[in-house]
């Protein structure tokens, strides 16, 4: 295998692992300086000089506008005009700032254990209020999440947001939001600090107090004044809660704490700050070289679509990792979309199997899914019960909607997937209006005001993330949704077996080649009837996983969408209109939940303007739909 | 006129690639003479027409060698127009008629007669209204040349086939300078009394000086309508003869004769013949379309290796696909004493009916499959095998398939990386084989095999011929099978039915002459030289 690779291949793998090489070695480096002595020493000093440069800053200040006001006293004894004035008085003040910066940013002796140990108390003080803080209002939080009022004001929130994404034309709403919404809902305005919490306040206080004698030390020229209005700015540069090294670094860079190194310490202080973005770019680069050298086996073994998406996937983490996004949380986001979105998409195994191509009408199957649910809830039913209730109820609803669709399919022959899309258009919309009208009576369902079901339904009072949470544990800080995993390859694992099966054998056989299955003797309509029944009953299964996990049903436009999720998730997988196995099913919704997951968010990081990001947003998951689209001839056979 | 040919093709010879299709052809046609072009399928007799067309299929395969003379000039037909407007005409097999419009409109089409009115004056000639009088005028007087009494106005959807023959005939004698006009098996959707008129109407056009070349496989029209006959066999000029000089039988055994070329080498061992009737047909018509069967009676003993055979269109694959249920048929027919209900393609599968269709990438594999799997299908499916697991969730028994599968790749040497390689990626030649293990696994008392050798190697031909001679003669399978190549059926084969017009014109011996079998290609019985 390997002599047949080019020579070129060989050189441009080799320089570019040589380039990973010497990041990823510059980055360890790095990280040793960061986690040595130096670093520790220079942050320290760093920040001492941060905390000096501060309060010359008043002085400094003091000074220049004292320096203005003498240039305009003088500017008005000698009758200068007006635009003359103003010019005259800031070049005075620029020259008196700069000669009272030139005098009042040389500290010496900033290792000085007296100030040191100051501003390290000031810290502590801070740290502990920090802490005990965070702590009240996690249990403030808690309290208020369980009692009925936050959950109005929190839907209240929901539908707002809904009703925005609505004009958009996407109905589906994005998890990010959905987070921000959850948190911004809990009001603080109530919150009481306690008597403990009050008494930490007032220490750092103290604390500060027992540093200006030594501020005053370095800079006798400090008034009382000023010592008093820097008490924000300074304790502003001393600590912020949950600081690591790289954002004190920042943080203390803003007050040009750098320039008190030598040229090489500072380069030194620059590597140990960039030392994980170099491994991150070292990582990126080696895998860019292993992907150099192994193109050609790689794209044979996973085609080239697979190929392109895994480059992308990878590259949004790393990009992640550049830009400080939570890699753990994102796995664990991308995990638990996975199996989230995971059954929804196997819905389109067995219609792609049985012949009938991309099943756009699985959301007949999800509104069986959504009545069962709605059932459950009506009664007030919780926990595994629900579910159960949900699963078994909603196959029996979509079984007898999926036999009735697959003989409107069976004698539209050769139009499945116009029919299809518009079956599953027009059932969403049917609805809409059914709905409104269906005889629910439970005051969580309906609105407030006349009748009609709502449009989100909060599943935390029922069954919501009862899969999500089952054995859910945390690696690594990835947390891992255990139980839905475990559901969704159940699901798998089912079809898998059935796909093995005689009768399974057969529906393959009538959806690949009809004519070969007609020869056998097998009945092709049937066939494509159990394909799409299945299919369909499938979909409703999906939508319960899919509503417990997210945490909220949605009906009305909701389920709109979700054949174009399910179905470039499959095609991404590498199946085609024709072609299908579960293992596409499993790639696919994994690549297309992450590259989704990991783009929105990363797009969020990269451009911070509100708009855009949102701009990016659609751009990334309609573009990964088309993408997927394109694919929908699927590989070569091979 | 001054030459002697209005058509003169000297020494064609064509090659696709390195396979030679026209060796050293020539073919002189005069002015107003009909001349019948002869040959069975794949004798070369498209090829010359499309040299004679200028089709880009010719040119895009590296051209031809030898002259082309028209009136005694050198020519070289660069593209379909170009052959139009030196007055060669084409009557299709296939009709390129456009069912919307009318006759008229078919017959004038791109050829419309137009005047000018003020937005063509001002935009040019493409805008020019129709002269629909005139035209109407020239369609009248096509259709009474061609003897056909039906409205020029009448449009072409809906209307009896027969007469969008003459339509298309039509069309043709409308252009003006009509020197030579090619008939391609015109008779063969026509009725006998319209394939009489259109033979009248031939011979009145040929009377206006056109010459025509006229390609048919049937012999007796041949006779009844040709001046010259110019037979190709294999790509080679057989023979050339005036009608006069000759005969039914000269020109069927000429167009068949091989005498004992390239006959595939197999042992016929001498063998018992058992004289149980395994499977009795009566009266069986298949509507399969382009092979339709018209009720045939035919007997196939237990233990025999029943050869069919016939020119392409005739209904040859009409009989397995119609017994095995794949085309809609009617009739009886017995297997072994039981009566066969047909238009169920499990029961004769149940009962011990296998076949190897003649669609392989069509009907008889599963492309996007591995081989193991293509093997075991039918067995699975038909008789429940390779199933493990109580009988609600019956599920593959991957090492049972495997096992199977391995050793039948053995034994018919299927050339394959491994046995869940797919078997769109196998060749022609492998993928017959897999065809073959098929229906093998079934273990059938009776196999039908449907043009095994079509579009694969030397090679694999003589092994898949090799493998039906040995399951026949070493297992005593019933075997029938249908093929085009005439000398592969009459080197296995016990017995040969000839197929011709969905009828059996003949049933020969494997020695009989070539003339009993080219008129038996024909449609005619050898005794007496008679039609059907």
């Amino acid at each position: 295998m390997k002599a047949k690779h080019s020579k070129g291949k060989w050189i441009a793998s080799g320089v570019v692992m040589l380039l990973a090489i010497v990041m990823v070695v510059g980055g360890i480096t790095g990280y040793a300086i960061r986690t040595g002595s130096f670093a520790t020493d220079g942050l320290h000093k760093m920040r001492n000089y941060a905390v000096l440069r501060t309060a010359a800053g008043a002085i400094i200040d003091d000074i220049a506008l004292e320096a203005k006001r003498v240039a305009r006293e003088y500017a008005d004894a000698n009758n200068y005009s007006r635009n003359q004035r103003a010019a005259y008085a800031s070049e005075k003040e620029a020259e008196a700032r700069q000669a009272a910066a030139a005098e009042f940013t040389q500290f010496n002796g900033l290792d000085d254990d007296g100030l040191d140990a100051r501003i390290l108390q000031v810290e502590n003080a801070q740290r502990v209020y920090a802490e005990q803080e965070a702590a009240e209002k996690e249990l403030y939080a808690m309290q208020v999440a369980q009692s009925a009022e936050a959950n109005v004001v929190l839907d209240e929130e929901l539908e707002t947001l809904i009703e925005g994404s609505e004009v958009e034309g996407e109905t589906v709403i994005d998890e990010a939001d959905l987070q921000e919404v959850t948190e911004q809902a809990i009001d603080y305005s109530a919150f009481v600090p306690s008597e403990f919490l009050k008494a930490l306040q007032a220490d750092i206080s103290v604390q500060y107090a027992s540093l200006q004698p030594e501020l005053l030390r370095y800079l006798p020229t400090l008034t009382e004044k000023m010592l008093k209005d820097l008490e924000k700015p300074i304790l502003a540069v001393t600590y912020e809660y949950g600081s690591d090294f790289e954002k004190q670094y920042d943080r203390y860079l803003e007050m040009d704490a750098l320039t008190i190194f030598s040229k090489a310490d500072q380069n030194r202080m620059q590597l140990a700050r960039r030392g994980d973005d170099l491994i991150t770019i070292g990582v990126g680069l080696f895998i860019l070289s292993l992907g150099i050298f192994f193109f050609k086996p790689m794209t044979a073994k996973l085609g080239m679509p697979r190929f392109v998406i895994l480059s992308f996937f990878v590259l949004l983490c790393l990009m992640a990792g550049l830009y400080g996004i939570s890699v753990p949380t994102m796995i664990g986001n991308v995990l638990k979309r996975t199996g989230m979105f995971g059954v929804l998409a196997l819905a389109m195994l067995p219609g792609i199997q049985s012949g009938i191509s991309l099943n756009m009408g699985m959301t007949a199957g999800i509104i069986g899914g959504l009545l069962s649910t709605l059932i459950a809830l009506e009664a007030n039913m919780t926990g595994w019960g629900a579910f159960a209730f949900s699963v078994v109820v909603g196959c029996l609803i979509a079984f007898p909607i999926g036999w009735l669709y697959s003989k409107l399919l069976n004698r539209l022959k050769g139009n499945e997937m116009t029919v299809s899309t518009y079956v599953g258009f027009s059932i969403v919309s049917l609805m809409s209006i059914a709905w409104m009208l269906l005889p629910f009576r439970n005051a969580k369902l309906t609105w407030a005001l006349g009748t009609g079901l709502r449009v989100m339904h909060n599943m935390s009072g029922s069954f919501g993330g009862i899969l999500n949470n089952f054995l859910s544990f945390k690696v690594l800080g990835v947390t891992v949704p255990t139980g839905l995993l475990l559901f969704f390859f159940l699901c798998c694992g089912l079809m898998w077996l059935f796909s093995r099966s005689k009768t399974g054998t057969a529906m393959i056989a009538a959806g690949s080649n009809p004519r070969f299955a007609e020869a056998a003797g097998i009945n092709v309509d049937r066939m494509r009837t159990i394909g799409t029944t299945i299919s369909t009953v499938i979909a409703a299964v999906g939508i319960i996983v899919y509503s417990q996990s997210f945490g909220f049903m949605q009906l009305y436009g909701g389920p709109r969408q979700m054949g174009f999720i399910a179905a470039s998730a499959i095609l991404i997988g590498g199946a085609s209109v024709s072609r299908a196995k579960v293992s596409n099913v499993i790639l696919g919704t994994f690549l297309f939940q992450g590259v989704l997951a990991l783009g929105i968010q990363v797009a969020n990081a990269a451009i911070a303007e509100g708009g855009l990001s949102e701009v990016m947003r659609i751009l990334i998951s309609n573009g990964i739909i088309l993408y997927a689209l394109t694919q929908s001839g699927g590989d070569s056979r091979g | 006129m001054s030459a002697e040919y209005v058509l003169e093709m000297r020494n064609i010879t064509k090659e696709y690639g390195q396979n030679a299709v026209l060796k050293n052809v020539t073919l002189r046609v005069k002015p107003g003479e009909i001349h019948a072009l002869l040959g069975e399928n794949g004798a070369g007799k498209s090829t010359l027409m499309n040299i004679l067309f200028g089709m880009p299929v010719i040119h895009t395969t590296g051209g031809y060698q030898g002259e082309l003379l028209l009136d005694g000039e050198t020519t070289r037909i660069l593209s379909p127009q170009h052959a139009m407007q030196q007055g060669i005409g084409m009557v299709h097999q296939e009709f390129m008629l456009i069912p919307g419009f009318t006759i008229t409109e078919n017959i004038k089409l791109n050829r419309e007669i137009s005047k000018p009115n003020i937005v063509s004056r001002i935009l040019g000639e493409d805008l020019e209204s129709l002269d629909m009088e005139a035209m109407r005028a020239d369609a009248r007087k096509a259709l009474g040349s061609v003897g056909i009494a039906i409205s020029e106005d009448t449009k072409i959807k809906g209307m009896p086939v027969g007469y969008m023959q003459f339509v298309e005939i039509a069309r043709e004698i409308d252009k003006s300078g009509i020197r030579l006009l090619v008939f391609d098996e015109p008779t063969a959707v026509l009725t006998e009394s319209e394939a009489n008129q259109l033979i009248a109407v031939m011979k009145d056009i040929a009377s206006r000086n056109i010459a025509i070349i006229f390609i048919t496989h049937r012999l007796d029209e041949v006779m009844q309508a040709a001046d010259t006959i110019t037979i190709l066999r294999d790509g080679k000029l057989a023979a050339v003869r005036e009608k006069k000089d000759t005969s039914l039988v000269e020109m069927a055994s000429l167009m068949i004769g091989r005498g004992d070329e390239g006959v595939i080498a197999i042992d016929a061992q001498a063998k018992t013949q058992k004289e149980q009737i395994a499977l009795k047909v009566r009266d069986l018509h298949v509507d399969m379309p382009g092979e339709a069967l018209h009720g045939i009676d035919i007997d196939v003993r237990e233990g025999e290796f029943l050869g069919i055979g016939g020119l392409a269109g005739q209904g040859k694959v009409g009989l397995p696909n119609g017994i095995m249920g794949l085309y809609p048929a009617r009739g009886e027919v017995e297997f072994f004493g039981e009566p066969l209900p047909l238009n169920d393609a499990k029961s004769s599968l149940k009962r011990g009916i296998a076949m190897v269709s003649e669609d392989r990438r069509g009907v008889g594999l599963l492309l996007d499959q591995p081989i193991e799997d293509n093997i075991v299908f039918n067995a699975m499916q038909v008789n429940g095998d390779f199933l493990v697991g109580p009988k609600f969730m019956q599920l593959r028994n991957g090492k049972q398939v495997r096992a199977f599968a391995t050793k039948m790749i053995k034994e018919l040497d299927i050339r394959c990386q491994s046995p869940t390689q797919h078997t769109g990626t196998l060749s022609g030649g492998n993928q017959q084989k897999v065809c073959v293990a098929s229906a093998l696994a079934l273990n059938p008392k009776f196999l039908f095999v449907s043009e095994p050798t079509r579009g694969i190697d030397i090679g694999a031909k003589h092994l898949v011929l090799e493998t039906l001679v040995r399951l026949n003669r070493e297992m005593g399978l019933t075997i029938v099978m249908v093929s085009s190549e005439l000398m592969e059926l009459r080197s296995v084969c016990d017995r040969i039915a000839i197929v011709a017009e969905g009828k059996i014109a003949d049933i020969l011996e494997p020695n009989s002459s070539d003339a009993s079998y080219g008129l038996a290609m024909s449609g005619l019985k050898a005794e007496g030289g008679e039609a059907l």
